[in-house]
């Protein structure tokens, strides 16, 4: 690049590898520093120039603390032209959907529970709080611009779009996500656009719904009226999908959803006011309001007696645990990976038995994947056409000269031994239409059986295929219920563990006799000795589990394809019918 | 005399979840020089035997429309109380396919879009989503709009309770003088949403190139590379079905 890229102070930047890419630039890291830098693609315009400008002098602890707030401008060394800012490194930070999702959670955030989650809300809030007592309004609050730490802390990103108020001098924020706008913004243009802090009150309550409702948009659900409800319309319309008022807005959250009963009244009072349409002095909770719920609803939070990994609100008006509530109304587990956490964090220390080691050995344990069929585009399989003019009327010449034949053969033998000719004739014709019956009809039950083999062979294939996947669902069952007997095991292993623990340390205060005490420890490690071995054959038989589901699959796809076999046979025989389908 | 071509792809999200491709189509002739008969199927991401229901629902409806045109009916003596037991034959078929592996007509849900289309008339029937593209010269139009279901990305299936509600009809006392059927794969592609109107761009090409290539039973192959090339895989990781008829002079 011919740009020689300065820093605010002169020095020269030497730009290291490529760490993200978007529409406005690229961000390059700066080597040996905890720096990266932003390039846009084309040098900033003059307001583009004067907001980074006025950034770069106004940030602050505070805005540092919870954003990727610019600390410099980058201009350019033989020119007036800014090319882009210096701001901190963002490393070991995950998009926030990527915690929200369920799915994204398991493998990015699995220890996270929901009070994690709660916690993490809090954060979020707490960032747009700092934004906004600077005077500033983020303005796009999207999934997209809030990355989160595996601690849960939260930094902000893209703040050269937040809009900035200089003194009297208000840059406004010209991009937004429509699922995030606030109804009165809705389908308006953003460039120029002045936002209040109103507006981010919008869009944090959507982020804070979305992580404490797995990940679910509030105006996202069923829609009982005519059309199409888009979450666009839904926002614009105030249906809130949750709400006390969803019925009158004919609108039904969507299945294995959590509900705003299950959240404490305060909390479901915020989203109620949040999402409400805007009007008659009703305000919208702010970041502040957001931030003390928040902080109140943390400690609030207990788990699930079934269920360790589930945790909930203890002050909702459902005193049942909603995750288990889902999963029995035949929703997933939703925190299914915080479980396993929970064993492992609390293994015995010191055991010959490692817990956390047998676990972790658990859950090297691939589980099988239910697998299906993997043959060519499920065609219907119909039984090739036979239908060929130039084969009937090959029948046909056939019929008509076997016909004559016989009825000159027939008639010759009449005449000269009876001598009638009507008689003749009729019996003649009699005779031949007998024949021609005679020769259809096995050709008839050819074509019928063949027919009947074709359709055999293909429902024997549709058999094969289904049973394929009953087959290998069945293994995947089984691994899954083995994978819950082996926890099982291992909580009431702890218990026991626990409570031999307690027998001990009691009998040792109380200072009954030696002889006692090393009976009963020999008892205690031959139970323990036999739990642990119990432990380890159920490991083994989850390991046979995996491997046998290989074994299915391969016998279902033999059994398939020997069926295919059977039935492109049975086609070829259709196809090679010496008759055309009339004549049958 | 019509020219006719049907292709199935599997979609880039099935090959990478190991799921077959759900899609299914057929094209058959009507007895006695009567016309065509064009189905296809799409079978529900989250059925276990979705392929196998829409192969079963492309057969059953073969024989079903066999059964009516061998007994006299003709395209424009079709009504929806004919067009209902059709549905039923096709809910039966699927109903013995899951009676027989213990599982639910459920687990074979899928989609039907179909056209009967003759020399003097045409019909149309449709469950769920999908679409029928009908084209001349001069105009192009889609038969029935795709309906959504209950929720984004759901939609209305042959096994469902509300089947029969569900299933669209419309017979026509005028030929086509082309018609494309698709699965919803293709929807997005083919379907231009702010005007409700056919894409024309997609499909003018085809139908010319099906119309001057004197070796059209062979064109299987390229239209079959032509949805698995970038133009479609780019924009869909979905199965893709697309169905195409022609009418040709003589």
């Amino acid at each position: 690049m011919a740009v020689v890229f300065v820093d605010d102070t002169g020095k020269r930047l030497t730009l290291g590898a490529e760490l993200g890419r978007g529409g406005e630039g690229i961000v390059f890291d700066l080597p040996g520093t905890a720096l990266a830098a932003k390039i846009y693609h084309r040098p900033a315009d003059a307001a583009k120039a004067a907001k980074l400008e006025a950034m770069v002098r106004l940030q602050a602890p505070g805005l540092s603390a919870f954003s990727a707030w610019p600390e410099r401008r980058i201009l350019d060394a033989a020119g007036p032209h800014t090319w882009g800012i210096v701001l901190p490194k963002v490393v070991e930070h995950h998009a926030i959907h990527e915690l929200y999702s369920p799915a994204d959670r398991k493998i990015e955030f699995p220890f996270a529970d929901w009070t994690f989650l709660v916690h993490v809300a809090r954060n979020c809030a707490a960032a747009v709080e700092a934004i906004h007592q600077a005077g500033h309004v983020v303005g796009d609050i999207n999934q997209g611009g809030v990355f989160v730490s595996k601690k849960g802390t939260i930094t902000l990103i893209d703040c050269d779009s937040y809009q900035i108020a200089d003194g009297a001098r208000l840059f406004t924020c010209d991009v937004g996500v429509p699922h995030f706008t606030a109804p009165e913004l809705q389908g308006q243009p953003f460039r120029g656009l002045q936002r209040t802090t109103q507006h981010d009150a919008f869009g944090l309550a959507v982020m804070v719904f979305h992580l404490l409702f797995m990940g679910r948009h509030p105006f996202a659900g069923r829609y009982a009226g005519a059309g199409d409800m888009s979450v666009e319309r839904a926002i614009r319309e105030g249906r809130f999908a949750y709400g006390s008022a969803s019925h009158r807005l004919q609108m039904t959250p969507p299945p294995h959803a959590l509900r705003l009963s299950q959240v404490p009244s305060e909390i479901a009072e915020l989203f109620e006011r949040a999402f409400r349409l805007p009007g008659r002095g009703t305000e919208r909770p702010t970041a502040t309001d957001w931030l003390l719920a928040l902080e109140r609803l943390k400690p609030s939070t207990v788990a699930c007696a079934r269920r360790r990994g589930h945790k909930f609100a203890a002050g909702s008006a459902t005193a049942e645990c909603p995750w288990c509530q889902i999963e029995q109304d035949g929703g997933p587990d939703l925190f299914m990976s915080a479980h396993v956490l929970v064993h492992v964090g609390t293994a015995a220390p010191g055991a010959a038995f490692d817990l956390a080691l047998f676990w972790r050995d658990v859950e090297a344990v691939p589980p099988p994947m239910p697998t299906q069929p993997r043959a060519e585009c499920g065609m219907p399989r119909l039984p090739p056409r036979v239908p060929d003019d130039e084969m009937a009327w090959g029948w046909a010449t056939v019929t008509i000269a076997v016909s004559a034949a016989l009825v000159g053969a027939v008639s010759l033998i009449m005449t000269t031994t009876l001598g009638t000719f009507t008689f003749q004739m009729f019996s003649a014709i009699l005779m031949s239409a007998w024949f021609v019956m005679r020769v259809k009809s096995p050709y008839a039950e050819l074509r019928a059986s063949v027919c009947l083999e074709f359709s055999a062979a293909s429902t024997a294939v549709d058999q094969a295929s289904i049973e394929w996947r009953i087959r290998s669902a069945a293994v995947a069952q089984a691994f899954v219920d083995k994978r819950e007997e082996i926890r099982a095991l291992s909580f009431d292993y702890e218990k026991r563990l626990h409570a031999f623990r307690k027998e001990e340390s009691d009998l040792a205060a109380s200072g009954r006799p030696p002889g006692e005490r090393t009976a009963l420890t020999r008892w205690r490690s031959s139970a323990q000795a036999s739990m642990e071995q119990h432990l380890v054959a159920r490991l083994d038989e989850l390991r046979q589990l995996q491997a046998s589901s290989d074994h299915v699959a391969i016998g279902a796809e033999q059994r398939l394809r020997s069926a295919l076999e059977r039935q492109h046979e049975a086609g070829s025989a259709v196809a090679g019918l010496p008759f055309p389908k009339w004549a049958a | 005399m019509w020219r006719h071509l049907a292709a199935s792809i599997q979609g880039a999200a099935h090959v990478r979840n190991g799921v077959p491709c759900q899609d299914s189509s057929v094209v058959t002739d009507l007895a006695a020089d009567a016309g065509l008969l064009l189905a296809c199927a799409d079978g529900a991401g989250s059925a276990t035997c979705a392929d196998v229901g829409a192969a079963t629902a492309c057969r059953a409806l073969v024989d079903a429309v066999g059964r009516f045109t061998d007994a006299g009916g003709r395209i424009d003596t079709l009504t929806q109380d004919v067009a209902a037991t059709w549905l039923d034959d096709i809910r039966a078929a699927i109903q013995a396919q899951a009676d027989a592996a213990s599982l639910t007509p459920r687990d074979f849900a899928c989609t039907l879009v179909a056209a009967l289309v003759g020399d003097t008339s045409s019909a149309f029937l449709q469950i769920g989503d999908g679409a029928i593209v009908t084209a001349s010269p001069t105009a192009a139009e889609v038969v029935f709009w795709p309906e959504q279901g209950e929720y984004a990305n759901t939609t209305y299936f042959v096994t469902g309770a509300d089947a029969h509600k569900r299933l669209r009809l419309d017979v026509r006392p005028t030929p086509v003088h082309d018609v494309a059927l698709f699965t919803d794969g293709l929807q997005h592609i083919a379907l231009r949403y702010e005007t409700r109107a056919p894409h024309q761009p997609f499909f003018d090409p085809m139908f010319a190139r099906l119309r001057a290539d004197d070796a059209w039973p062979g064109l299987g192959g390229a239209l079959a590379s032509f949805l698995r090339s970038d133009a479609i895989s780019t924009r869909t990781d979905d199965d893709c079905t697309l169905v195409l008829a022609c009418r040709c002079e003589g």
